[in-house]
């Protein structure tokens, strides 16, 4: 028996511990520095949340993975990504994690990733791998972003995002194999032209894929801000995609001082973040919005009824119904990677053997040319071997951020070659 | 004053309570050293620590002892040319070409000479080798660079599933096989695989 104090003192003891352990809200990292160009201050942030994660590991490695390779640090780049990347698709979670999941903040699970998010892990991957001159790696993630795109609920999905088809076939022919690689051209027209048949933004056939067999220099532009995840403002459980306003629309792309193209758009972020094989998710309810509402409702009515009948089993019922849909926080998670880029756009060039000059700026809605975007490379691509199996394809991927003057001149990169070695 | 509390209340502090030592222990983080060999219980899949270091120790030891290399002419040498990932996940592609390069040099007790061609260190090797016969630093004994004999490719191969309810598997196969590098005969091959399936968690979905 207990007296009614202590009773009182287990009941507030044990709806304080409740409220600990489930309603501490997540904190974004400010993101604001990546966006200004600021990158060795958004190295520090996002180090420092990596090394204080709990539960968003894999969030923040991505967000530094893609600072690092802005600042053109590849192997821990890759690094962080890989790494991030194999968390993303541990779907195993303890005991705890699962009670704090279902009666806690849907943020206090571990942080996987939507399916975009992960194709898009994958995807960077796979562009670090090629820029480390593996190619058949490059492809092995490429085709994994192609597994977790269509890795839906249901499972009745097909992946609808084209870079990671293209970008294979790219990799494919670096690796040797023509045939793969045309396959996943087709493939990858399929993609383009039903993700713009449901409302992606560009072209359903843009000329790259056209471009393709004659090409050897494929130049990646990952452009503009990416979507963020934001609660309604009325309702919290809601999860609203949230795409700001964009300040650069492509990359134009000059070779030795002359201009040979501007990037199209093959893969629409935004649209992949608020679609699910064409379905459109934006503003979905979260599962357990509608268990705690159900659970509400059915309390009360269970408890009326009770009290109606005098029914001491109604009553029992409609008290449980009516305290898991007081402890069930059916807030929305809001976690989402913040350093994602609004498109990916490609341009497909024929480039003869040798070193060159690549220069790029992003021009506005406007025509507008932003300076402090601008950067160049001196690539060197490799000679067209005849007689070996594999492709001498270079791959350049740019992300549209304000680079201070250190890292926008005259970076040297060379173009990866093709077949690197272990 | 001592109360008898109805069923109902005993019946809601008895979860409320268990729910949130549940929510307490859940969260609690520690590290601890564990066996590189046996599943670390994290969870996932993929190539994992003890696949890499098994593996590793099985295609050293199965070569130096089954693959007929002709030591006629002196121990043979060998070279590891690539491991290519022909699957649908990337790997750490350097951490297991290393692995199997230390534990072939381990293992192989004078009957195979295993070649360092790693594009950076042959780099380093000829840099170091030009300092010494330029006299910039020390070194008596002059030897050519060694060719080789044999080469040692790896493929690594996947079946990835995705199926109803978010069950998913994957089954890896990793293949090597060892060149005669005059003849262009195979002169050994053996595969190591394993394979992992899951769901998806209600709590992901």
């Amino acid at each position: 028996m207990l007296t009614s104090s202590q009773s009182a003192r287990m009941l507030a003891t044990s709806f304080v511990l409740m409220l600990a352990a489930s309603c501490t809200a997540w904190v974004p990292a400010p993101v604001e520095p990546y966006w200004q160009g600021r990158l060795d201050v958004a190295e520090t942030i996002f180090r420092e949340r990596l090394e204080t994660s709990d539960g968003d590991w894999a969030l923040f490695a991505n967000e530094l993975a893609t600072t690092l390779e802005a600042r053109g640090e590849v192997d821990e780049a890759w690094r962080l990504f890989f790494d991030a990347g194999r968390l993303m698709e541990n779907w195993d979670a303890s005991f705890g994690d699962r009670v704090a999941a279902v009666a806690g903040r849907e943020d206090s699970r571990e942080y996987r990733g939507e399916p975009y998010e992960r194709a898009l892990n994958s995807i960077y991957t796979g562009l670090l791998s090629f820029a480390r001159g593996e190619p058949d790696n490059a492809r092995a993630s490429f085709r994994e972003a192609m597994l977790r795109d269509a890795e839906q609920s249901d499972e009745q999905f097909a992946s609808d995002f084209a870079p990671s088809f293209f970008l294979a076939a790219w990799a494919s022919r670096a690796a040797g194999d023509r045939n793969e690689a045309r396959a996943y051209i087709d493939e990858a027209r399929k993609a383009r032209a039903d993700a713009v048949r449901f409302g992606a933004r560009g072209a359903a056939s843009p000329s790259v894929f056209d471009a393709f067999e004659g090409s050897n220099l494929l130049v990646m532009a990952s452009v503009g801000r990416g979507p963020s995840k934001v609660a309604d403002r009325h309702r919290p459980d809601l999860v609203r995609i949230d795409v700001p306003r964009q300040h650069v629309r492509a990359a134009r792309v000059y070779v030795d001082g002359r201009y040979r193209g501007t990037t199209e758009v093959l893969g629409d972020v935004a649209y992949q973040a608020r679609t699910r094989g064409g379905r459109w998710l934006d503003g979905v309810r979260a599962g357990k919005a509608v268990f705690s509402e159900v659970a509400s409702t059915a309390g009360t009515v269970l408890l009326l009824e009770g009290l109606d009948r005098e029914d001491g089993g109604l009553l029992l019922a409609g008290g449980i119904a009516l305290l898991a849909s007081l402890l069930v926080n059916s807030d929305a998670d809001l976690r989402c990677w913040r350093t994602l880029p609004d498109t990916l756009q490609v341009l497909a060039l024929d480039v003869a053997p040798g070193e060159h000059e690549l220069f790029i700026d992003f021009v506005g809605d406007d025509g507008q040319v932003d300076r402090a975007y601008s950067r160049s490379y001196t690539i060197r691509l490799p000679p067209r071997d005849a007689a070996s199996a594999r492709d001498a394809t270079s791959v350049v991927h740019v992300r549209s951020l304000p680079l201070e003057a250190s890292l926008r001149a005259r970076t040297e990169v060379s173009a990866p070659r093709p077949g690197g070695q272990s | 004053m001592q109360i008898s509390l109805p069923r109902a209340a005993r019946l809601a502090l008895t979860v409320s309570i268990t729910l949130s030592l549940l929510l307490v222990i859940g969260c609690a983080r520690s590290h601890q050293r564990v066996d590189p060999d046996v599943d670390d219980g994290v969870g996932g899949g993929g190539t994992e620590s003890q696949d890499v270091r098994a593996m590793a120790e099985m295609m050293a030891r199965d070569l130096l002892a089954e693959a007929p290399l002709d030591a006629s002419a002196g121990t043979p040498t060998l070279h590891i040319l690539a491991l290519d990932n022909s699957a649908s996940h990337p790997i750490d592609k350097k951490m297991v070409v290393e692995m199997i390069r230390t534990r072939l040099v381990r293992h192989g007790g004078g009957r195979l000479r295993v070649l360092n061609r790693d594009a950076a260190t042959l780099q380093e090797i000829q840099a170091e080798r030009r300092a010494k016969r330029e006299g910039a630093v020390e070194g008596a004994q002059k030897k050519a660079l060694l060719g080789s004999d044999y080469v040692l490719t790896g493929t690594v191969r996947t079946i990835s599933k995705r199926g109803r309810d978010s069950m998913s598997s994957d089954y890896w196969v990793y293949s090597f096989v060892v060149v005669d590098l005059e003849s262009s005969e195979q002169v050994w091959a053996n595969e190591y695989d394993f394979k992992w399936a899951g769901n998806k968690p209600a709590i992901y979905r």
